[in-house]
């Protein structure tokens, strides 16, 4: 069986591929540094054409007249206010481009422009190198550092520096932890449940918020807000998993990139990534579950801890309730409260490998 | 018999974005049998992009299992069977993917035309992003840049009655034609026109050198009449076409079957048809697949089918898990204390982890209890939108992942009975390994398989249900039922208004039933006489007879709104 993974790694190599969602124009050249909020090309978002019938706005009789009158031919790019077609004589009368656009298409007296005045552009999501270049599609970015992939973000890329005021995994974040001189930095807090928290991480503003856990109730201010937010382990009181609180503490005041981008429909996964002056390799996206791997709990009351699997059950187990699943034997980390490690069954479904 | 030897052996593959499901049959002692089946996860998106890989591991499973040889030395299924038994014969598919493929839908009047559009989209797996009517406030520009933007896959154009005018469609023709024109031709969805015939070969000349068109019967041919059924068979057959160019592998596989791959609702629809047939026709029969893709519903009564499918609650984005109707409806429907916050937090969790399994008492509850809430919505909404459909079936099949791998079978069966609230007497099927698309896919050219799978122990009884409406007041008895067992035995039990009792029948156990109503109550909302009594057969979860009333109402105190939540749930272990 297929492991879920998820990567919490203290040096690997990071290779992404940002491609525009539609036809778009790369700014950037292979072996450039980019960082992970530049934009490393633009393209047009959302298409907005305009249909100019210049017989009708100039009050002419037919179209012949008007074609003659037409200034510009298909393909050509018009600044805002240039103009179109002009009718002459004393009281003349102009149409002008009413934005930036590209002339698509000139159709008896009829022209349709396509504006082309607001490119949105493609961050890089991580301080990276660019490796290559897709033409009109994006490019390959590569990084060498810490990544620690998250379970949901609120779609901003920021970069910044990184400040760990978590005292341990199971850190409650109160608003008096956040200080006027953490602004333009990626704080990692831990759980959160003030509202008051998120909008002052806007005013200051922070870059980046890095959480264990957010209280349901806030999701929408943080969808809302431009500090790049991102969740590492769960919704409600849980703590952060152990290998991420020592990597984020242990890499404090380095320039780090957070690309909250999430949609699971589509497997766009939150990503810390943390810039080291070394070389990593790739990691592996496909693992099948054994003994000896290092895993974390995703689901119910122990969500968040980590453990190694000592054995997978030959056959479906019985939960308590009575489903029948495929299941491992885990023995969980030792944690500060805890004086010995303790082996439990978790089903399959309820485990990440982390590597 | 000849149909047996030439297709004796043959697997199903039933794919969908979470997991592929094989079933391998063959005939032994001259009737089919599931040999065995296998489940893995799907390999259709990164970071494996090809459905093939997770297909050869299944079948490598299914070849340690059977000890048979499926693939060849080249990785490739052996297709037909070969002399030394190794191969198939047969190799179907069906296939989720539920909302892979966007659509548009045009039409000329958003009540009739584009009504119909609607009602034949909600009957397939295409994600519907936009409508467009000849009404549409939008701007001719604006339109054009719906389908620069959206980029949908297809576009369904219906609109004008047989016989009625021509002009109106003609203005939306020339809008599309247009917008096609100036999209760069890989990108320029498919055409499906469904509406008035006369304008069909005007329609098939402007488009066929722009794009793919597909010419299907009116959907609407007057204003009282709905023809769906040609349109469904061919979205059917254009969704497939589509996922192949847009699903790595799909189109290999695809290619080794010896029919073309069905999604699962026109595969569930077959069966549901098949089941409504037996018995004289008398049947009215309601089949729920449910898994962590969606719920598909199909009713079929008289002939007549309907089809409904939904993910809006199983997978959909994190503002719509959190209305406070659902909560709310959580609250009132669980077992045990659970405030809001955890309710919240246990549904943010899941939805983050789609594949994962409660372990806890209040998960399992929470769980549950949404599952409940998805399946009365889809359920309300399914008879909303197919008002000549009864709403009393005499059979309910349940069907798919949910039920066979996250529920135990009395809570499967809890499910039904509190989210469907069925009336009258109903038997209760349970298709633990989620056979019935995969069956319906196969029937298309083997009939004889699914008849004789279905009389096997795949589809196995659940309960027969009897529900008793009264407006007697709460423990009141209402009625008496007397139980004669086979070996001449006899008891009496006393049924009170509110309660789930489940008769002392075992599994598998017949025995005959008669009711005798001690105060007014409603066993058969058609009336029949009911004096002669029932042969009745245990289901897995016995005979029971539901005396809480439709809708079922809840106490509205919260301690003993509990306290007989958990009474129901017990009463069926």
């Amino acid at each position: 069986m297929f492991a879920n993974k998820k990567h919490i790694l203290a040096l690997t190599k990071i290779k992404r591929t940002r491609t525009f969602p539609s036809k778009g124009q790369v700014n950037v050249r292979v072996g450039q540094k980019v960082s992970a909020n530049e934009a490393i090309g633009e393209y047009i978002q959302e298409k907005e054409y305009s249909l100019i019938n210049v017989r009708k706005l100039l009050n002419l009789n037919n179209n012949k007249d008007a074609r003659q009158l037409i200034k510009c031919k298909v393909a050509d790019t018009l600044q805002q206010d240039d103009l179109i077609a002009e009718s002459g004589g004393l009281f003349s009368k102009t149409i002008r481009a009413p934005y930036m656009s590209e002339v698509l298409l000139i159709n008896s007296s009829q022209i349709l422009l396509q504006n082309v005045s607001n490119p949105v552009p493609l961050l890089a999501g991580m301080d990276s190198i660019v490796v290559e270049i897709l033409p009109d599609r994006g490019a390959i970015l590569e990084a060498n550092g810490v990544l620690i992939q998250g379970i949901w973000g609120n779609q901003r890329i920021q970069s910044g520096m990184l400040i760990p005021i978590l005292e341990n995994p199971s850190h409650k974040l109160q608003i008096s932890d956040i200080d006027v001189t953490y602004r333009g930095s990626i704080l990692v807090g831990g759980y959160c449940d003030d509202i008051n928290i998120i909008k002052y991480a806007s005013e200051l503003p922070l870059k980046g918020l890095v959480l264990s856990s957010i209280h349901p109730d806030l999701l929408s201010v943080a969808e809302n807000s431009e500090v790049a937010i991102i969740v590492t382990d769960g919704f409600g009181d849980t703590p952060m998993n152990v290998r991420t609180f020592e990597l984020l503490t242990t890499n404090s005041k380095r320039d780090t990139s957070v690309n909250a981008e999430y949609n699971l429909q589509l497997g766009k996964i939150p990503e810390i990534i943390i810039p080291l002056p070394a070389e990593g390799y790739l990691p592996n996206d496909i693992t099948e579950f054994k003994p000896g791997l290092i895993v974390r709990i995703n689901h119910g009351p122990q969500i968040g801890l980590m453990g190694e699997i000592t054995k997978i059950m030959d056959k479906p187990s019985v939960l308590p309730h009575g489903i029948k699943t495929m299941c491992a034997l885990v023995k969980i980390f030792k944690t500060g409260d805890d004086s010995e490690q303790k082996e439990q069954l978790f089903p399959l479904a309820n485990i990440d490998v982390v590597e | 018999m000849s149909e047996l030897i030439d297709t004796a052996t043959v697997l199903a593959i039933k794919i969908d974005k979470y997991t592929n499901k094989l079933f391998l049959f063959d005939v032994v002692d001259e009737k089919y049998h599931l040999i065995a089946s296998n489940e893995t996860q799907t390999t259709a998106f990164a970071p494996f992009n090809d459905i093939q890989e997770g297909i050869i591991r299944s079948i490598d499973s299914l070849e340690k299992i059977t000890g048979r040889k499926l693939v060849g030395q080249n990785s490739k299924l052996i297709v037909p069977s070969q002399p030394d038994g190794s191969g198939v014969d047969q190799l179907i598919i069906t296939y989720g993917f539920i909302n892979h493929i966007d659509v548009i839908s045009m039409g000329i009047l958003e009540e009739v035309s584009l009504q119909s559009a609607k009602n034949l989209l909600s009957m397939t797996h295409l994600h519907e992003i936009d409508r467009i009517s000849i009404n549409d406030p939008r701007k001719f520009e604006e339109l054009m840049a719906v389908f620069a933007n959206k980029k949908p896959h297809l576009l369904l154009l219906a609109g004008g009655t047989e016989q009625g005018a021509t002009r109106s469609l003609s203005k939306l023709v020339d809008i599309i034609l247009f917008s096609l024109r100036m999209l760069p031709s890989d990108q320029r969805p498919s055409l499906i026109f469904a509406g008035n015939s006369n304008l069909a070969k005007k329609i098939e000349t402007s488009f066929s050198e722009i794009t793919k068109t597909y010419i299907v019967p009116n959907i609407r041919p007057s204003l009282e009449q709905e023809n769906l059924s040609p349109a469904l068979k061919k979205i059917g057959q254009i969704t497939t076409e589509l996922l192949k160019t847009s699903i790595g592998g799909f189109s290999t596989i695809s290619s080794m079957t010896s029919s073309m791959p069905i999604p699962f609702s026109q595969a569930l629809g077959i069966m549901t048809r098949f089941l409504s047939k037996l018995n004289d026709g008398n049947n009215t029969v309601l089949t729920i697949h449910v898994d962590k893709e969606s719920s598909i519903m199909a009713a079929c009564e008289e002939d007549r089918l309907a089809i409904n499918i939904s993910n809006e609650f199983l997978n959909t984005n994190l503002k719509n898990v959190l209305t406070p109707q659902i909560i709310s409806s959580i609250q009132k429907w669980s077992s045990m204390y659970i405030s809001d916050d955890e309710i919240k937090f246990k549904l943010l969790n899941k939805f983050t982890q789609p594949n994962s399994i409660p372990t806890t008492e209040s998960d399992y509850i929470v769980e549950t209890s949404h599952l409940r809430f998805a399946l009365q919505t889809q359920f309300t909404d399914f008879l909303s939108k197919n008002e000549s459909l009864s709403s009393i079936f005499s059979q309910i099949i349940i069907s798919g992942h949910t039920f066979s791998n996250q529920l135990t079978t009395e809570d499967s069966l809890l499910l039904v009975l509190n989210g469907i609230q069925p009336r009258g007497i109903t038997s209760i099927f349970l298709d633990s390994h989620g056979i019935l698309p995969a069956l319906g896919a196969i029937a298309i050219e083997n009939k004889i398989l699914p008849v004789q799978i279905m009389e096997s122990t795949a589809i196995s009884l659940l309960a027969r249900v009897f529900s008793i409406e009264s407006k007697a007041r709460y423990g009141t008895s209402i009625a008496k039922i007397k139980i004669e067992y086979d070996d001449g035995t006899k008891s009496d039990i006393v049924i009170k208004k509110g309660l789930l009792t489940r008769l002392p029948i075992s599994s598998g156990q017949y025995a005959k039933i008669f009711i005798q109503p001690l105060r007014k109550i409603i066993v058969d909302p058609w009336g029949r006489n009911l004096s002669k009594g029932f042969i009745v057969q245990g289901g897995l979860c016995g005979v029971i007879v539901d005396s809480r009333g439709r809708p079922i109402s809840l106490p509205k105190d919260e301690a003993r709104r509990r306290d007989q939540l958990k009474k129901w749930r017990n009463s069926l272990n």
